[in-house]
């Protein structure tokens, strides 16, 4: 009798697999289960190292580990160079800065996939400091904190808000569009916004508003055909009393 | 297959309302054979038996007054038995499933669907049609719901709006019942506790106290109910002295109708310890008489004129459904577990001819998990000449199970705790 030792269904004679689990039923060949139950399967992976064998996770960290590198040799050779070349550091602290937000970034999107809202956060704090020390380094100060914070903010704001709306969405169609067309609308209004106060110190909104108007006659179309002309809608159904 | 919605109905307008991923409403039947499960022939089985039950191939939809179920085409999930009973099914996905591990078959639905009545008659036909497959004879007289025939229209219905009546009087709200204070277990907090009795040995002992099995067993639940009572020091958990045990009745019998919906009611046997103690000869007689009431057809036409009248009401209807949520999960509480210190559910005896017998060892049902407040909960079904009791728990106690066995085995019903 052919028994799936994960189930204990008894399999046809012909059947290798069991449907319910998908397991072999000679289950002592199976890595999957080494992996689960005795936690040995790491080990394994580190004695035979095959990229393509690797779970998605393992791949992000292997890729991880090759950018840490990439990164810190280059901070290295710069720096040295530099110190090499001016005796000081000086041009180097513009690839230091930029070396560090690169590192902060590739970990978050490296380790971070799922907790979408932590890494919006971290990110958005990685390049405002980023922002902050360009415009330090910078000849021109302050623009740092009043033009490139807050079109940051904007716009990490705007796109955790799509995101969170495109997941939300039960049926993906041209609805992400139109979603995506107004999230790039209020970029614009947030955009003109900013730079007027910044060089004019007063709120002028001109060419973000024909940029909206026209998205929202677009979008409302669009959305229009999403969810009124979708296949099936009954009008009995949905509001049936 | 034509494609088809329905309303939920009356039984059903409540679940999506306080399903959460500890009480989910969902129930179980099992049938353990006496050997392993062959794969193949119960993947062909429930294939086979798709067809047979259109209304159970549905997906919950939200409309903007109610909740509605709409045909959606899938085939019936068979899963590896190997995660907790009664799971949640979450949003969109069916809502039955048939589940498999070694030598055991069990199939949960929820009860948006239908309740044990219906869900039995599925699983019924699903036992015969793989057993079939497996080379047992199934005897030609045998009845169940062929998987050949067509689904007749009466089995789609809502025999509650069929046998509704108008202007029944409304029934008077019933003080707040006795609540077992046991603590409750950390998620998941659902554990089941089976054990089985003889069939004839329970009987015997019934019919010696003029009894049924149903008010036997439902009179030893509120004797044990009012020990732990009794043996209470807290003041404040003895507010209530009022037991009282839910009791569904499969109203099928009562009004013909083939229905595979949800069609049942609850009479509720109570006793008031504010009145002094009662002995279990007094507790069998007053539970005896007022089963025999409330399931007269006169009281019970009232109690589902009741529930479907509320539902019927203008200001009801006409509310929209994020409002409605929020007041049936009130009333759930209020009118609903607040007046019942438990749940004693019967399925009845599983009959099938003595081919099918032979192959299986058992059978049993687990009631959906109890809501916080009741804590406890038993079902109860038969087969061949064993009754299995399922309790199904989220305390982290089990003195009620425990004194409810040793009860019965004092009474000298052998009581065998089995092994699921």
């Amino acid at each position: 009798m052919n028994i799936c030792k994960n189930c204990g269904v008894e399999l046809d004679v012909e059947m290798n697999y069991c449907p319910l689990c998908g397991q072999k039923s000679t289950i002592s060949e199976i890595p999957g289960r080494i992996e689960k139950h005795s936690g040995k399967y790491a080990d394994s992976v580190e004695e035979s190292y095959n990229f393509h064998e690797l779970t998605v996770l393992q791949r992000r960290k292997v890729l991880w580990e090759l950018i840490m590198i990439i990164l810190f040799t280059g901070f290295v050779t710069t720096v040295v160079i530099d110190l090499i070349v001016n005796s000081q550091i000086s041009w180097s602290k513009y690839t230091l800065a930029i070396g560090f937000f690169l590192i902060i970034n590739a970990s978050l999107i490296a380790f971070m996939q799922r907790r979408i809202f932590l890494l919006m956060i971290f990110s958005f704090l990685s390049t405002s400091l980023l922002l902050l020390l360009l415009d330090w380094f910078s000849e021109d100060p302050y623009w740092g904190m009043h033009l490139g914070v807050p079109l940051i903010g904007c716009l990490y704001v705007i796109l955790f808000a799509l995101i969170k709306i495109i997941q939300n969405s039960k049926r993906k169609g041209i609805n992400i569009i139109a979603y995506s067309l107004i999230a790039a609308g209020i970029m614009g209004l947030c955009t003109e916004g900013i730079l007027s106060l910044y060089l004019q110190n007063k709120l002028a909104l001109q060419w973000s508003l024909i940029l909206a108007v026209s998205i929202t006659a677009v979008s409302t179309i669009l959305l229009f055909i999403h969810f009124h002309l979708q296949k099936g809608t009954s009008l009995k159904k949905f509001f049936h009393i | 297959m034509e494609e088809f919605w329905y309303p939920l109905d009356n039984a059903a307008k409540i679940f999506p309302a306080i399903t959460t991923d500890e009480v989910t409403s969902v129930f179980r039947i099992s049938a353990v054979f006496k050997h392993k499960i062959h794969i193949r022939s119960l993947f062909l089985a429930v294939r086979s038996i798709e067809r047979r039950f259109p209304y159970y191939h549905v997906r919950l939809k939200k409309g903007f007054f109610w909740y509605y179920l709409e045909s959606a085409r899938f085939h019936t999930s068979v899963e590896t038995d190997n995660q907790s009973p009664c799971r949640r099914f979450r949003k969109g996905d069916p809502l039955f499933r048939v589940l498999v591990l070694d030598n055991r078959v069990s199939v949960e639905f929820s009860h948006l669907l239908t309740d044990g009545g219906g869900a039995y008659e599925y699983f019924k036909t699903l036992i015969v049609v793989y057993l079939g497959l497996t080379g047992t004879q199934v005897p030609a007289d045998f009845k169940y719901l062929h998987p050949d025939e067509d689904p007749l229209p009466e089995e789609f219905e809502d025999a509650y709006n069929r046998y509704f009546k108008e202007n029944i009087p409304a029934s008077v709200k019933k003080p707040r019942a006795f609540h077992v204070p046991f603590p409750l277990r950390g998620k998941p907090a659902l554990s089941v506790l089976f054990g089985a009795i003889p069939h004839a040995e329970l009987k015997a002992k019934a019919k010696e106290k003029g009894a049924n099995i149903t008010v036997y067993l439902t009179s030893a639940y509120l004797f044990v109910l009012q020990e732990i009572y009794e043996d209470l020091r807290s003041r404040r958990h003895k507010r209530f002295g009022k037991l009282s045990l839910e009791i569904p009745i499969n109203v099928r019998k009562i009004y013909p109708s083939t229905t595979m919906r949800n069609f049942s009611l609850f009479v509720m046997p109570e006793i008031d310890l504010r009145l002094g103690h009662y002995s279990f000869e007094e507790i069998l007689k007053v539970v005896h008489h007022q089963m025999l009431l409330e399931t007269e057809e006169k009281l019970v036409n009232k109690i589902l004129s009741r529930n479907v009248g509320s539902e019927k009401m203008l200001l009801v209807r006409g509310a929209p459904l994020f409002l409605k949520n929020v007041v049936l999960r009130m009333k759930y509480y209020s009118m609903g577990s607040n007046q019942y210190s438990g749940v004693f559910s019967n399925l009845g005896g599983a009959i099938f001819p003595k081919e099918i017998n032979e192959q299986i060892e058992y059978m049993a049902v687990i009631p959906p998990p109890p809501n916080k407040s009741i804590k406890i909960s038993c079902g109860m079904i038969g087969f061949d000449d064993l009754l299995i009791l399922g309790f199904a728990n989220i305390s982290g106690s089990r003195e009620l199970e425990r004194r409810f066995f040793r009860f019965l085995s004092s009474q000298g019903v052998p009581v065998k705790m089995i092994r699921y």
